[in-house]
């Protein structure tokens, strides 16, 4: 409880309502495409619904987690309003950890929820890669700290892009033979250990983190 | 002099701007008025006292116990509020109540709603009420010092606190000062900085006069109004007078300025009057004075 309570320190109660808000908002309309896409006859609907829909979600699940993360580090960022607030606080470094934890776990339910969802409904493919890379984005924003760089943030989300992109005009593509099973768990297993290693190595380096100052 | 915070060579050196060494005492039950002019150096001290920035040398005993800013134990005991922005921008009401009852143990969330209606803003049961950005900097500065204010705290330390608010309630800040000094019953102090000291010289009993991260000038509000006098004296008179005044102001007709009260008799013999300044008058001659020496 005290992690979850370190997280909602820096995120706001408001906020936080916002983004369950947001990712419940998804997986309602995820749930609704699959819904949609079972009881329909026409190939063109499913085909455009199945191709579009988990990108679009997936996307928005993306920016959710990633703006739960991202609280938290700004922080410790002077630019922002409530950074001496929270500079202020007792016990600011602690919370400051805990508080990044915390947003990571959190951030592992939408991202769950979604791939279920998605994998129920739709057993596409296409949500695996979607979800390796959600988790691959969390440990880059992990390890780089923030989004300091307006650059990283361009790259994040265009390497989500490019992954969906490539993923889904791949399975439309005839010529196209997909990854063998074997290197799909190798890419997950990779992206798995990426990801908890970047949890490790920020939760260590929080406190650094915190004295830094600009 | 019973003290609540002890600085000694306090030193903070950013590229383009060095505060200190700074060496001063806040006395115990006063409310200490950190004055000087834009980029003195008030918010950089008052970041350093409050452990925002660290200081790259020096020691601060805080309650003579202290040392460590960063202790927890310190730091419930100290209640703090940044001029602009201190909280969050889209935080409303009730954000801060939660955070301020998650960071502090000694946060009474039932006084902050009180006190939030009592400065007419919103607080956490307002409908629909409003994020920060949304508001005013007279109003995001109430609810930040009605936040502080319902903390129980030794020591507070506000960067500011009247310069976005109205005439009126300047007026009741600086009750509202006197009352919690007066509730800690000589063991509670308050230190505040501000640009004009106009509005607030109720409020302060004590005073540090800040220059470009200097302290050029320090100590109890009476004591000092001893120490200085205004004088006034036909332009005339001017020339010879001169010399003797720290700051001075002349046109055509008169002359007006701050000196020592040690040379009240030298001014008098010429026929100026002398009077005991106010501190608004006493920080504007000081720093004037410190202007003109640099």
């Amino acid at each position: 409880m005290k992690y979850f309570n370190s997280y909602k320190l820096f995120h706001g109660i408001n906020q936080f309502r916002n983004t369950v808000i947001l990712i419940l908002i998804n997986l309602v309309i995820l749930a609704g495409t699959g819904v949609a896409v079972r009881v329909s006859d026409s190939e063109a609907f499913c085909g455009f619904m199945t191709g579009s829909m988990p990108l679009i979600c997936g996307a928005l699940v993306a920016a959710a987690c990633y703006a739960m993360i991202c609280n938290v580090f700004s922080g410790v960022m002077r630019t922002n309003s409530g950074y001496r607030f929270f500079r202020s606080i007792a016990d600011g470094a602690e919370h400051f950890r805990r508080g990044i934890i915390a947003a990571n776990m959190l951030s592992l339910i939408p991202i769950a929820l979604y791939a279920a969802v998605g994998g129920v409904l739709f057993q596409h493919f296409i949500i695996i890669i979607m979800t390796v890379t959600l988790l691959f984005m969390n440990g880059l924003v992990n390890l780089t700290g923030h989004i300091k760089a307006p650059w990283l943030r361009i790259a994040v989300f265009a390497v989500i892009g490019f992954a969906y992109g490539f993923y889904a005009g791949a399975n439309d593509s005839e010529g196209f033979v997909e990854l063998p099973f074997n290197v799909t768990v190798i890419v997950c297993a990779v992206t798995a250990v990426f990801y908890i290693i970047s949890l490790i190595v920020v939760a260590v380096r929080a406190e650094k983190l915190w004295n830094k100052e600009d | 002099m019973d003290t609540i915070l002890t600085s000694k060579g306090l030193t903070k050196k950013y590229s383009k701007f060095t505060l200190g060494a700074l060496d001063f005492e806040l006395p115990k039950g006063f409310a200490t008025a950190l004055i000087g002019a834009n980029g003195a150096g008030k918010t950089t001290l008052i970041d350093l006292l409050c452990g925002v920035i660290h200081a790259n040398a020096g020691e601060v005993t805080y309650f003579g116990e202290y040392k460590d800013i960063d202790s927890a134990a310190l730091r419930e005991r100290i209640g703090y509020c940044a001029a602009q922005g201190f909280f969050p921008a889209a935080w409303k009401a009730r954000d801060i109540a939660e955070a301020m009852s998650l960071a502090y143990e000694k946060f009474d969330r039932e006084r902050f709603n009180a006190l939030c209606r009592e400065l007419e803003v919103d607080d956490e049961h307002t409908p629909k009420s409003q994020p920060m950005y949304k508001q005013s900097d007279g109003n995001r500065m109430r609810t930040a010092l009605a936040a502080v204010f319902a903390r129980e705290t030794d020591l507070l330390i506000l960067d500011e606190p009247g310069s976005s608010l109205d005439p009126l309630m300047r007026d009741r800040l600086c009750d509202r000062m006197r009352g919690y000094l007066e509730d800690g019953d000589g063991e509670k102090s308050i230190l505040f900085s501000t640009h004009n000291i106009a509005d607030m010289e109720n409020a302060a009993d004590y005073a540090i006069f800040m220059d470009k991260g200097r302290i050029i000038e320090q100590g109890f509000v009476e004591d000092l109004k001893d120490k200085y006098v205004i004088v006034r004296g036909d332009a005339a008179d001017y020339d010879s007078s001169r010399a003797l005044m720290l700051s001075h102001n002349v046109n055509k007709t008169m002359f007006e300025g701050l000196a020592l009260a040690a040379h009240k008799n030298r001014f008098e013999a010429e026929g100026a009057v002398c009077e005991r300044p106010t501190l608004q008058q006493l920080s504007i001659g000081m720093l004037k004075y410190a202007e003109e020496q640099r």
